[in-house]
């Protein structure tokens, strides 16, 4: 690095030599840049004038996709995560006439379509009517025992509770 | 309308810059390519690289003067020319590990190896250097020592400036110009010798 500065060089001309100098034209410049940039489309004419920038909104195919989908993942991931809350089972009368009378009513529906279970254990514990018992008559039938009054009663107790539920469950109530 | 923008002077195709016209963006750079590439040639390691440095840094070239260039637009070459060099400069640093290679001289056989840096240089006439001759020596400098050289001694700024420009401090731009000569006139005198 100690080497002496010759003599005979003229820095100072070096500036001159290369500066404000201009490389030949080159009329397939744009193309050239055109292509580099990946922007060539050949016999195409330039863009017309257009003086305001929102113009140049282009709609975007591929992020409009995006959004559609992320939105749809979205709203599917918060639909799994809120579950909808249980209705509740138990309602609570506060007139004794009324829940009386929505029992009795269901009751008087039900009695019309099919037997109630009180009729089915009374005809299982009765004389078959039906020409199909008549065919079981001497087959042997597991746990088949007489209801004795102290259950019959027991059983008609319960059997309303069993209804109220119901109701409470599946009927709306007025 | 396409045709009438050739005729047009700096301030009415910066108007029509600010406007995008895509046509006025064709037409300025036809205008200004040869001076853009001479600068982008002392300022890259090869021809192909400086074409390709251009065709990269023309479009933030571009939009670095229109969103800087204000005042004075009646010629745009200076403002160019800055916002160019600016973006060079980014455009070099940004190369990361080759802009710390050292490449002072490249022997080309066996019998180069013996080029000696240190042998006196009186023997070669440096009247003799042209502008290809210069550009050549000054592309085989290392990035920093090219940046450094061209930017104080080609582009005329003070050490100062080339400090706030490269972000480095002054005395690393003291050192690297030093160096950067010195390689600068071993190159121009081997290229010299050997032509």
């Amino acid at each position: 690095m100690n080497a002496e500065k010759p003599q005979n060089l003229d820095e100072n001309r070096f500036s001159v030599l290369l500066k404000n100098t201009e490389e030949p034209f080159n009329a397939s410049a744009w193309e050239l840049y055109l292509a580099f940039k990946g922007k060539l489309q050949p016999n195409a004419d330039p863009k017309p004038f257009r003086p305001h920038a929102w113009k140049y909104f282009e709609f975007d195919k591929t992020r409009t996709l995006l959004a559609i989908v992320l939105g749809a993942l979205t709203i599917l991931i918060i639909g799994l995560l809120v579950k909808p809350s249980k209705p509740n089972t138990t309602i609570q009368f506060t007139d004794i006439d009324t829940a009386n009378a929505s029992l009795n009513s269901y009751q008087n529906k039900n009695q019309s379509a099919k037997p109630s279970p009180i009729n089915t254990l009374q005809v299982s514990n009765g004389i078959p009517k039906t020409t199909e018992n008549q065919k079981f008559k001497n087959t042997k039938r597991p746990m088949e025992k007489p209801i004795s009054k102290k259950d019959s009663a027991d059983v008609k107790t319960a059997i309303p509770e069993i209804i109220q539920k119901s109701t409470t469950a599946e009927d709306t109530i007025p | 309308m396409y045709l009438c923008l050739y005729g047009m002077n700096d301030v009415a195709l910066f108007d029509q810059l600010r406007k995008r016209n895509f046509s006025a963006s064709k037409v300025f750079f036809e205008r200004y390519y040869g001076r853009m590439l001479a600068v982008c040639r002392r300022y890259c390691a090869e021809d192909a690289e400086a074409l390709s440095t251009l065709f990269d840094l023309y479009d933030p070239t571009l939009e670095y003067l229109l969103q800087h260039t204000v005042e004075s637009k009646e010629n745009l070459w200076p403002h160019l020319e800055m916002a160019l060099i600016k973006k060079l400069i980014l455009h070099t640093k940004l190369k990361g590990a080759s802009f710390h290679v050292s490449n002072t001289v490249h022997p080309k056989s066996q019998n180069e190896f013996n080029f000696d840096l240190f042998a006196p240089s009186e023997r070669v006439d440096f009247s003799l250097t042209n502008r290809e001759s210069l550009l050549k020596s000054i592309q085989q400098l290392t990035p920093p020592h090219r940046l450094v050289y061209n930017l104080c001694c080609i582009d005329g700024f003070s050490n100062m400036e080339v400090a706030e420009l490269m972000e480095y401090s002054l005395d690393t731009v003291r050192v690297n110009l030093e160096k950067a000569k010195f390689a600068l006139f071993k190159n121009l005198e081997y290229i010299l010798t050997h032509q």
